[in-house]
């Protein structure tokens, strides 16, 4: 059974996609520059003016002493970091790749069955 | 979708994306040099307090992702649009990652702070909601081709998850908990030496979760043509049986 073309599509796919592009790039700066605002906005001052957390980090000064140390806690949050983000990308490549062989596949089911047909005509 | 599936996508990536993935990895190196060289060591919490500028960056990550998700879903539910949901699943995909980086260095570092792994503050509790949220998300949008209907509960779901991105940012101002408020300018605030490492931070994690989202909702529209490719394709009886 042969196919037609989408030959009509070919034409000005580049300014198509260029602009199809266009609200999902706006959405993704609107989303950084939204969120990088937040990230800095100002609290508004505590109920009775005590805090019991954080609210700075100055540098040290002379010789340093931890009860808990901190270097395995620093190097399992770096490792957590790398192994997250690193094995997400290799899982994106290979879900890249895996569709890849998988629009192959079909593509050459669809040419063999299209030669099929245009030989049996 | 206007372009007919039979129509082969694009692999090669843009060159827009290849510079920013390179861009990214120079980002990397930098803003590593910042935190190890530049910025110094706190004064109460040690070499521990480092994790602060990965954390907090992974945070905003965190919420842009998800923010593109509930978004995106919210413009595929009134227009119907493939393409919107590409990027409704990479938001979340993209978000879930930097969501379990939240919820795993911070425990690392409360382990310091607080003397434990974990505790029910405001903020902690939220974030946790809003990862489930999303990862639900994931597992709804999972079991491979999915119909429709489960599309669009997946994506009322995204936008539920949207409510809970700002009660998460403002949960340290309405509520008392033991989460630190440095950067939030009511307090000390940063060393003016540990500023450009978190500043690069913000700029390495900003370009990465872009990088990720794109790649992400690349790949998911070439899914997306492939399977409409092998409906359409079978449709025509061009496919074996199997």
């Amino acid at each position: 059974m042969p196919v037609p073309a989408p030959a009509h599509h070919v034409h000005d796919r580049s300014t198509t996609r260029a602009s199809a592009r266009l609200p999902f790039a706006l959405l993704l700066a609107a989303s950084l520059a939204l969120f990088a605002t937040a990230a800095f906005a100002q609290q508004a001052p505590a109920a009775n003016g005590v805090e019991d957390r954080a609210q700075s980090f100055e540098a040290v000064t002379g010789a340093q002493k931890e009860d808990v140390p901190g270097g395995p806690l620093l190097v399992a949050a770096y490792a957590v970091v790398w192994v997250a983000v690193f094995g997400y990308v290799l899982r994106l490549g290979r879900l890249h790749v895996q569709v890849e062989q998988n629009l192959g596949r079909i593509e050459a089911a669809v040419a063999g069955a299209q030669k099929r047909a245009s030989e049996s005509e | 979708m206007s372009q007919s599936p039979l129509a082969r996508p694009s692999a090669r990536p843009p060159v827009t994306l290849t510079v920013l993935a390179v861009g990214t990895a120079l980002l990397l190196l930098a803003v590593l040099y910042a935190i190890f060289h530049v910025a110094p060591v706190e004064r109460q919490m040690g070499i521990v307090q480092k994790i602060f500028y990965f954390h907090v960056p992974s945070a905003y990550a965190m919420y842009v992702g998800f923010a593109v998700s509930a978004v995106s879903s919210a413009v595929y539910l009134a227009k119907h649009d493939e393409r919107w949901d590409a990027f409704a699943v990479a938001g979340a995909e993209v978000g879930s990652i930097f969501c379990v980086i939240v919820l795993v260095t911070g425990p690392l570092w409360a382990r310091k702070a607080w003397g434990t792994f974990w505790t029910w503050d405001p903020r902690l509790t939220t974030t946790l909601l809003a990862g489930m949220v999303f990862f639900a998300y994931l597992v709804l949008r999972s079991f491979g081709s999915i119909g429709e209907i489960e599309k669009r509960f997946a994506a009322g779901l995204a936008v539920f998850g949207l409510l809970d991105l700002p009660i998460i940012h403002y949960s340290v101002q309405r509520w008392r908990g033991t989460h630190p408020t440095v950067i939030t300018g009511k307090g000390g605030g940063l060393h003016p030496d540990m500023r450009p490492a978190l500043l690069l931070g913000f700029v390495f994690f900003s370009a990465l979760v872009a990088l990720l989202i794109w790649q992400r909702a690349r790949v998911e529209r070439l899914r997306q043509r492939c399977e409409a490719l092998e409906i359409e394709a079978a449709e025509r009886g061009l496919l074996e049986e199997g």
